[in-house]
């Protein structure tokens, strides 16, 4: 007796064509073979910029769940059950994004949606939850859901604030009001993340206002990005006593949030396991004065938004310097070439008094900033500060890329491996002597 | 005329046209000539050949479906239900008769009779609750308590509101 689940797939599949929309994910329902098949073409049918040729999101890794009707890619809240409902279909979801309603009521709703499509995922990278400026209710919905996703692996967390509208997202989202307007719930929400290894937050006065309350034993990387919009720094004192309490981290970008005064006590932090350092000019004078502080790697940002400081900002860059040819342990250097600081510093002459032999990568970010005087003094110079340099990695050459590969080869017999982005070209013709020339396009 | 052998051995006879409106036929006819020589049919049974060629009469005559016409699922075609009220009656058999039309309609390569009995099995879907849909066609649940678990959880939020 023929049977409807006995037809070949293909004619189940000619089937399913002829469902309407609604059926098909009831259909998807009822059993395994029409889960894949009827619920294969839901999601097709429905977003096809998110499904276009199976059941997996087009773009892989990246579910983007929110209302907003300006966004036709991204997965609304009402049928995101639907989607969850194919089995399958989160299978390679490394990223979330949940954008929030306004609305209190409806926000409980999607919390408890997030909660359970954080069930469908085994294995999230990142989830960044997106609040309104102005929310309201979701204090509630967080204490009540959240904890039930406790049991997920989350490898790292971002959480943005509003300020408007979504079309305004890269420009306004940096404040956080939000986390002010809810200060209850905001610790207890990272705190029941207490697996999570890595954070990621906008810099925000209201961030350092809830630092002392976090505690997040496996936190292996903190990073505060972005500029400070209003102008309100923090006490690095907040940083460390953050530190002293997070033994387990090993990756810290302080972002540009923390400042050091003159009535800064003097770094006191534990032993810390912090190998890769990103900050600002100060920030690593603080916390190289600890002895109990010796990270590998330190990436000096260029600070655009200038914070008082104690003392003149070349006498702040000179410290570090003494800090850095001092700190024996740091192997990896990144310099912020657009830094008029830095530039004035590192080729002023006279006071080049440092030497850093241990420093064994170098890396040059936005070296097209260098004036072209010192584009062309900056080999000897750097020759001579770093001489046992192994790993050159320049970022945005700018210059003709042959003749400063030349240029390394002939003037610094240390390098082994230079690395440029955005150049592929004449890779033969770079192989010269002992040189190991390595091209690298990133961000290309 | 056209003489069709079927898997139970059971001869019918009819109109080149008619027969023809399979493309499976028309090109076996193709193939061998002009020839006496009946077409066995070992896929199609007697009961359900005399229904396709009931379809096949009635049809004789209108346009022919282009040959590269999109005959698997397409996210661009223009979905419809629609069945004329002939079509309708026609197909009104039971399941068994239903799928077993389909299947001949798939072998026969008869697009439009293909595409009755899937609308057909499409409406017949329509409104209805998975349990529902799995009492009408007999379908095993199949899921893993963890899929079920899953698949109900969702659902139970989708009856809250």
């Amino acid at each position: 007796m023929a049977n409807l689940s006995d037809l070949p797939e293909e004619l189940l599949s000619q089937i399913c064509g002829h469902t309407e929309l609604d059926s098909l994910i009831l259909l998807a329902l009822s059993s395994k073979i029409f889960n894949r098949i009827a619920g294969n073409l839901y999601l097709r049918r429905a977003w096809p910029q998110s499904f276009k040729s199976d059941h997996r999101f087009r773009y892989h890794d990246r579910l983007d769940v929110s209302d907003s009707i300006q966004y036709e890619d991204k997965i609304p809240f009402s049928t995101l059950s639907n989607v969850t409902s194919v089995l399958g279909s989160m299978s390679n979801v490394a990223h979330v994004s949940f954008t929030f309603s306004e609305s209190g009521i409806e926000a409980l709703q999607q919390m408890r949606l997030v909660v359970l499509t954080l069930r469908a995922i085994h294995s999230l990278f990142s989830m960044t939850l997106i609040f309104p400026e102005n929310g309201g209710s979701q204090e509630e919905a967080i204490a009540h859901y959240i904890p039930s996703a406790k049991p997920l692996k989350i490898y790292s967390m971002k959480s943005i604030a509003l300020d408007a509208a979504p079309s305004q997202l890269k420009a306004q989202c940096l404040k956080s009001r939000f986390i002010t307007s809810q200060p209850r719930w905001m610790p207890k929400f990272f705190n029941s993340f207490s697996r999570v290894p890595s954070i990621i937050v906008h810099c925000s006065k209201e961030w350092t206002d809830i630092l002392p309350q976090l505690h997040l034993p496996s936190l292996r990387t903190f990073s505060f990005r972005g500029s400070i919009l209003d102008a309100q720094t923090s006490n690095i004192e907040v940083l460390a006593a953050f530190l002293n309490r997070h033994q387990a981290l090993v990756s810290l970008s302080c972002g540009q949030q923390f400042a050091v005064s003159s009535l800064s006590a003097r770094c006191q932090l534990l032993p810390s396991n912090i190998t890769d350092l990103s900050a600002t000019v100060p920030q690593p004078c603080y916390l190289l004065s600890s002895k109990a502080f010796s990270p590998q790697t330190i990436d000096i940002q260029f600070e655009k938004c200038s914070s008082p400081l104690p003392f003149s900002e070349t006498d702040q860059l000179w410290n570090l310097l003494s800090l850095i040819s001092s700190h024996l342990t740091i192997r990896k250097l990144k310099l912020p070439a657009d830094s008029p600081i830095l530039q004035e510093v590192l080729f002023s002459s006279g006071r080049n008094s440092y030497r850093f032999p241990h420093i064994t990568w170098l890396e040059v970010k936005k070296f097209q900033s260098l004036a072209d005087i010192a584009k062309e003094g900056f080999i000897p110079w750097a020759c001579e500060m770093f001489p046992c340099t192994q790993t050159l990695h320049v970022q945005r050459l700018n210059w003709d890329s042959r003749s400063f590969a030349q240029s390394v080869v002939d003037n610094w017999p240390s390098v082994r491996i230079l690395m440029f982005d955005y150049k592929t070209q004449n890779v033969e013709a770079w192989h010269l002597k002992h040189c190991l020339l390595v091209f690298s396009v990133i961000n290309g | 005329m056209v003489t069709l052998v079927t898997s139970d051995n059971e001869k019918f006879t009819a109109d080149k046209e008619v027969a023809e409106r399979s493309v499976l036929i028309k090109n076996m006819l193709e193939d061998v000539g002009e020839s006496d020589q009946p077409i066995p049919l070992p896929n199609v049974s007697s009961s359900v050949l005399k229904k396709v060629l009931e379809y096949c009469e009635h049809h004789r005559g209108e346009p022919l479906p282009a040959a590269d016409a999109d005959t698997t699922q397409d996210d661009t075609r223009k979905r419809t239900t629609d069945i004329s009220e002939w079509d309708q009656k026609f197909i009104t058999v039971d399941q068994e008769m239903l799928f077993e039309i389909i299947l001949a309609a798939n072998y026969l390569d008869i697009k439009s009779l293909l595409d009755v009995g899937c609308k057909t099995v499409a409406n017949m879907i329509k409104g209805k609750t998975p349990e529902e849909i799995r009492k009408l066609f007999n379908i095993v649940n199949d899921f893993t308590p963890e899929e079920e678990a899953q698949i109900k959880k969702e659902n139970e939020w989708a009856e809250d509101r």
